[in-house]
């Protein structure tokens, strides 16, 4: 097992660099161990793979989350729960990053007994869905983080979900809805910054100026991973590099967010994803981060 | 409790394709039985039913990731095509069918998904289906015999063809394929095609139509794939061997695939040479 991130700021003071886990990732680590700080794993992957967790002899892991339904009116089963602070001992990760979504629902009008499949069961969408953004759903929120802030044991850091339409009920705009819960408790945010991106797209807004209010201060840990225009929507995409706003948005974050630690790449969608780009987009990236701690001494 | 309802619209929209025709139909009648009220039921039935809908087909894009790893080719095909997100939306209610099952296992899946695409691009409506449905049959082949060989034992049968080969008659050879084998007929080169696609060229050169067969053969021994092209008439032979009919049985159905009757000389040397290049074993019928 390689040595866990400690939860102070590194010793030189500039955030680390990790990859977001793939099958290419062992082979890549062992051949530019030097490039990689820590490998960031889905607990989902862990769950249905344990032998992943052997990434942990080479490199820090840093665990992340996709079914906690933070944000949802369906609390994730205790057997979830028990599951992810079982992984969260295992991989002795520094944090827990979890998007600000929900993938769980209640079957309401489909009828307790309409699923033949899974009678009773919620839907599970296997996806995370933003919410509709409002004060509801902030209560709700505050709940779910005041109620794991003491099961996981370790901080829980909020992803900024993509959003690709506008939910139903939604009263503010998303950099409103984190603001306003960052005001209102103590959690750290897990920046997205190609979630971000796509979110200005889809609600048509300049991303630069609008991350002058998020609460830069919370961020501490930034993804950063490729965006794909198809049937005229932006797109998340793990599989391409990231566009240049993207980086111009973390050269920012870097400077304003002073408790940066992390910054993971999420090329995590193709087994093929080309070592030649890696190695310049972690290239990118140590430049960002270099750039950001000169700007600052 | 009015976020419990609308998630779980937004969810109903995500896993279930019907659902979603009908909110897109008539939103009133697909909405009636959820207890919204007036503000929000206004506002659940202005959802963007067609964004929804691109994200469902995102999600299910997302869920088949694991085609990159056999499957590379075809996807950038469909990307570089700008088809891979409305490939993924017509596929949905399959998708979506295999998942509420549970129980299904990523072959499964592939073959599933790989079977609705080649109907879906074999329908002829995107203009360069034909070409990348044969980079489609390149990977499958490769990816078929790559299964087939990891889950058999090494080839029992030896190889080379039995000295009494020459004297013997076509019915009392009997071939079988040592490991695994798949023939395809292609008309675009898929190695062709595949060049240009890495280099980001959607459209195939003129050079890559070059209409052949080729067969895809796994060698139990070395656990290894070999590709080699095939003329017409070979490749009927070869694909009439099942283990059990004679040389005379597989010659007699290549027959009415390539409309004449193969040349027995030719047939005989073919498997000769197949035999020793260990593809197939011939085994001798006792004569009656």
């Amino acid at each position: 097992m390689g040595q866990p991130l400690t939860v102070g700021q590194p010793p030189n003071g500039s955030a680390l660099v990790g990859l977001a886990y793939n099958s290419y990732v062992p082979r890549f680590v062992e051949e530019h161990s030097t490039l990689v700080d820590y490998v960031e794993v889905p607990f989902e992957l862990l769950r249905h793979e344990a032998s992943v967790l052997e990434i942990g002899a080479r490199k820090p892991i840093v665990l992340h989350c996709a079914s906690l339904s933070i944000a949802g009116s369906v609390p994730p089963s205790t057997t979830t729960v028990e599951a992810v602070r079982e992984w969260i001992r295992r991989t002795r990760t520094p944090w827990l990053g979890e998007h600000l979504s929900f993938v769980l629902a209640s079957r309401e009008a489909a009828g307790e007994w309409a699923e033949e499949y899974a009678p009773g069961e919620p839907y599970n969408i296997g996806y995370t869905v933003s919410p509709p953004m409002n004060e509801e759903s902030i209560a709700q929120v505050l709940r779910t983080v005041e109620l794991l802030d003491g099961a996981l044991g370790v901080p829980l850091l909020l992803e900024n979900p993509p959003l690709y339409f506008r939910a139903p009920g939604t009263t503010m705009s998303q950099c409103e809805f984190i603001a306003e819960i960052c005001r209102r408790c103590a959690v750290s945010l897990l920046l997205d910054l190609t979630h971000f991106y796509i979110t200005s797209r889809t609600m048509g807004f300049d991303p630069r100026r609008e991350l002058d209010s998020l609460p830069l201060d919370r961020v501490v840990e930034v993804h950063v991973s490729g965006v794909e225009l198809q049937a005229g929507i932006h797109w998340d995409n793990h599989a391409s590099r990231a566009p240049d706003e993207v980086l111009e948005m973390l050269a920012c974050v870097l400077e304003a967010g002073t408790g940066v630690r992390a910054v993971t790449l999420e090329y995590n969608w193709s087994s093929r994803f080309p070592r030649t780009v890696l190695l310049e987009e972690i290239a990118r990236v140590r430049d960002a981060i270099a750039a950001s701690r000169s700007a600052r001494h | 409790m009015s976020n419990r309802v609308v998630t779980s619209v937004l969810a109903r929209c995500l896993l279930d394709s019907t659902f979603l025709d009908s909110l897109a139909a008539d939103s009133r009648v697909a909405l009636r039985d959820y207890d919204l009220g007036p503000d929000l039921r206004a506002m659940v039935e202005s959802l963007d039913v067609d964004r929804v809908r691109w994200f469902a087909a995102f999600i299910a894009k997302v869920q088949h990731n694991f085609l990159w790893e056999a499957f590379p080719q075809t996807v950038r095909a469909l990307k570089l095509h700008g088809i891979e997100l409305e490939v993924f939306a017509a596929y949905l209610p399959l998708h979506l069918e295999l998942r509420r099952r549970g129980d299904a296992g990523k072959e499964e899946k592939i073959g599933s998904f790989l079977s609705f695409l080649r109907d879906h691009l074999g329908a002829g409506r995107e203009p360069a289906s034909s070409s990348v449905l044969d980079v489609l049959a390149h990977e499958e082949a490769e990816w078929n015999v790559r299964c087939a060989i990891a889950a058999c034992s090494p080839a029992a049968t030896p190889a080379g063809p039995p000295s009494s080969y020459r004297s013997l008659a076509l019915r009392r050879l009997v071939p079988a394929v040592r490991g695994a084998l798949r023939v395809v007929r292609f008309g675009w080169d898929p190695t062709l095609v595949i060049a240009g696609l890495t280099r980001g060229r959607r459209e195939p050169s003129r050079a890559a139509w070059r209409p052949h067969h080729a067969a895809y053969w796994g060698d139990l021994d070395s656990q290894s794939l070999r590709v080699f092209e095939l003329d017409a008439v070979s490749a009927a032979l070869l694909a009439e061997v099942d283990g059990r009919r004679s040389l005379r049985t597989v010659a007699c159905r290549a027959a009415k695939a390539v409309g004449a009757m193969p040349a027995a000389t030719a047939t005989r040397a073919l498997f000769a040479e197949l035999a020793d290049q260990g593809v197939v074993s011939l085994a001798v019928r006792r004569a009656h």
